[in-house]
């Protein structure tokens, strides 16, 4: 564990904080993003760059499109709203910082005991090996979920309101 | 096999949605093809088949997929129970189109059903779950009416933090074993006696399906979910979806994964007989008709999870066989409810009363479906019911057992209700032209009637044949 | 489990449990449909980083990564059909607050 490990789990936290409490959507949509970045960079540092590059592609890039797409979408309040909105937030959200803080601390101290005997190592240490030859029938099931959102896509964004 | 229980869906699934012509007219029947095989093939097939050997496919492949007799039990309620909502679908979807998108949606949660009932690794039950879960969410925002979407969304949020449970759970686990199959968790289980992580791993995992299985206190978006779905969605989800998604693989994971301890059998006995009871009165307020199943079929899961709590040989069979005749009389009561509303236009109890007279096919079956659902002897429900009641007594608990009892009662009060309401009594106003549904919303549920009186009065038979071999999975 | 990869374990699971907090509190707390959706990501990150640091604490990286790219492509499509439902809602609605969206009450 180096100094690098600390930063990087400092601002997920802070950042996982950041994306809970602004209230501009975009700065929310920015905050998550970040934090996927920096899991990206934990999972390069644990040795694990094909899951890193799928992190970064998907998750920080192409989710991100979905909700910045989704946020331009839908638009914003009147001013009113904003003030009124604003004043309830401060209640919601103020308490959240310290939540986190606190919640840390004890976690942290609470160290409960992790006594088990290890599993042995790992014999094939390649991915790809892994992927084909123990997890084949995941693969499978990747293609059933995608084909479930390609149909969820097509029902959900059909054209079908011009009548109503 | 089990192999081609999902690689025929899914290719098929490719193929009837590649631009031929007519291709779109043909996934409905595909898709009432697929399920009609599948209850057909388990009903007949041989054991063997079902083991594995012999089949090239699964041994060039190494899917690991099982099949023992929960597992048949379960592909067989899938099947029937997947053919039901798409003859509702059939009649309630008037536009080609979306009658085609819909049967593709079935077919992949057919497929994804077929999944969670065979696969022997966590993971890939977390994937296929998630299959599962997907499809269901756009089932019931199909139409994107308001309620639906809301009922829609509720599920989307209470399904995600239940995925995200499990999947705290699966990396506990995968650190502890080294792996993440079946065998691999259970061998680490024995290893590591009463460890903490072990035991927090199974908390979590417990929550995540109690979420995904409706039970008190995570029910909130059970009702929602259900009572607004397009009726050929509320037939498959409260028929089959969530008993499998949740209380399959509760099931799997406590008896055959984690084994059972006295903490989690507490757990699931209090669970089960609250979630019975505040199903059962929550049910005797709903002025809904589709709201008042949607708590019923709570407080019926409840049994199956009191029954599990027991942690018997016996209380297994009967959380089993509880499991098979809810999911159809509950399916049927479902497909009733679709005739009712398609024929009066209205699903408020207080505005129907004497449809009896006019629709004497959906009146009477779906008079036998409540009183099989509340146990009166000699229907299905009586006998699954009468085992879970044994069981508890004979484990130590005559407490819930008597409470079971009591609930039982509680559940033929509120159907009684319900069929005074709609059923009983005189023809409400307005509806003198009212008449029997079409004969293809009738077939379903007039074979669903049938399976659950046949079980009822071939249950001697059943006991001796069927359900005592079942326990030998055990 | 060694001393060394315990301690590890430990610290990446303190803050696991944090972000998960994070994503819990805007779930439960907040008014709008995307943050919503926005909490569930945080859940997930979490679930994801876990996994991860499971993975590599005990030395079975390789799986740690299959599993993860599988849980990315489900995730990704859980995202984009939520987010179909929360447009058609706003579509509707006209509106994304949670209080103008509660016809039915549990």
């Amino acid at each position: 564990m180096t100094m690098l490990d600390y930063v990087l789990l400092f601002m997920m936290a802070g950042f996982s904080v950041f994306a809970a409490v602004r209230r501009s959507l975009l700065q929310c949509a920015f905050g998550l993003a970040v934090v996927s970045i920096l899991l990206t960079i934990m999972m390069f540092r644990f040795n694990a760059p094909l899951a890193a590059v799928f992190e970064l592609s998907v998750c920080a890039g192409l989710i991100t499109v979905i909700f910045v797409y989704a946020i331009s979408l839908s638009r914003v309040h009147t001013q009113e709203e904003e003030q009124q909105a604003d004043h309830e937030r401060k209640l919601r959200y103020g308490v959240l910082p310290y939540i986190i803080v606190a919640a840390g601390l004890v976690i942290y101290f609470l160290q409960a005991p992790l006594i088990f005997t290890a599993p042995p190592s790992q014999a094939v240490n390649d991915v790809r090996e892994v992927l084909w030859n123990q997890r084949l029938f995941d693969i499978i099931g990747l293609l059933l979920v995608i084909m479930a959102g390609v149909f969820g896509v097509v029902v959900l964004f059909k054209e079908k309101d011009a009548n109503e | 096999m089990t192999t081609l229980l999902i690689l025929v869906p899914l290719i098929g699934l490719i193929l009837v949605n590649l631009p031929f012509k007519n291709a779109r007219r043909t996934t409905f029947w595909y898709a009432v093809m697929l399920s009609l095989m599948q209850a057909y093939i388990v009903l007949t097939s041989d054991k063997i088949i079902w083991e594995g050997h012999f089949d090239p496919i699964e041994e060039y492949f190494k899917f690991n997929l099982k099949a023992d007799n929960l597992t048949l039990v379960m592909l067989l309620s899938i099947g029937i129970v997947a053919f039901c909502a798409l003859m509702v679908a059939k009649h309630m979807i008037k536009d080609e189109g979306d009658l085609a998108n819909f049967s593709n949606l079935i077919i992949i949660i057919l497929a994804g059903m077929n999944g969670v009932v065979m696969t022997t690794d966590v993971f890939t039950l977390y994937i296929f779950l998630e299959i599962t879960a997907v499809t269901s969410f756009i089932m019931i925002a199909f139409f994107r009416d308001k309620d639906a979407l809301e009922g829609s969304f509720k599920y989307i949020v209470l399904s995600a933090v239940a995925t995200v449970l499990l999947l705290a759970s699966i990396a506990l686990v995968f650190m502890v074993s080294g792996g993440t199959s079946f065998e691999a968790i259970n061998r680490a289980v024995h290893a590591n006696n009463e460890n903490l992580i072990l035991t927090a791993a199974l908390a979590l995992f417990t929550a995540g399906l109690l979420i995904k299985g409706g039970l008190v206190p995570f029910h909130g978006w059970l009702p929602d979910a259900y009572s607004s779905a397009p009726a050929p969605a509320s037939v498959i989800l409260a028929g089959i979806v969530t008993k499998t998604t949740g209380i399959y693989s509760l099931i799997r994971i406590v008896n055959n994964v984690f084994g059972f301890s006295g903490s989690i059998k507490n757990i699931l006995l209090f669970v089960g007989i609250i979630t019975i009871f505040v199903g059962a009165l929550a049910a005797l307020g709903q002025k809904d008709f589709k709201r008042m199943l949607a708590y019923s079929s709570i407080s019926q899961v409840g049994y199956i999870v009191i029954s599990l709590g027991t942690g018997t040989e016996l209380g297994l069979i009967g959380a089993m066989f509880h499991l098979f005749n809810h999911s159809i009389f509950k399916a049927q009561l479902f497909v009733n409810s679709a005739a009712v509303e398609k024929q009066a236009g209205t699903r408020d109890l207080d505005k129907m009363g004497g449809f009896s007279k006019k629709m004497p096919f959906t009146g009477l079956t779906s008079l036998i479906a409540c009183l099989s659902t509340a146990g009166i002897p000699p229907l299905a429900g009586f006998w699954s019911k009468l085992i879970i009641i044994v069981a508890l007594w004979n484990s130590g608990h005559p407490v819930f057992a008597g409470a079971a009892v009591l609930a039982s009662v509680i559940t033929l009060g509120y159907f009684l209700v319900l069929q005074r309401k709609a059923f009983f009594g005189k023809l409400a106003e307005g509806y003198e032209q009212l008449c029997e549904a079409e004969f293809g919303l009738i077939l379903p549920a007039i074979i669903l009637t049938l399976i659950t009186v046949a079980v009822g009065l071939l249950f001697p038979l059943l006991s001796n044949n069927t359900l005592i071999p079942m326990s030998h999975i055990f | 489990m060694s001393k060394d990869a315990a301690s590890l374990f430990w610290l990446y699971n303190t803050f696991v449990i944090l972000v998960f907090l994070c994503g819990i509190y805007l779930v439960a707390v907040t008014k709008n449909l995307i943050k919503v959706l926005i909490g569930l990501e945080l859940l997930t990150k979490a679930a994801t980083l876990l996994i991860i640091v499971a993975g590599y604490s005990t030395g079975h990286i390789a799986t740690a990564q299959a599993l993860i790219i599988n849980l990315i492509v489900v995730e990704v499509v859980v995202i984009a059909v939520a987010a179909g439902v929360v447009l058609s809602i706003r579509k509707k609605y006209g509106s994304l607050n949670v209080k103008n969206i509660s016809n039915l009450k549990g």
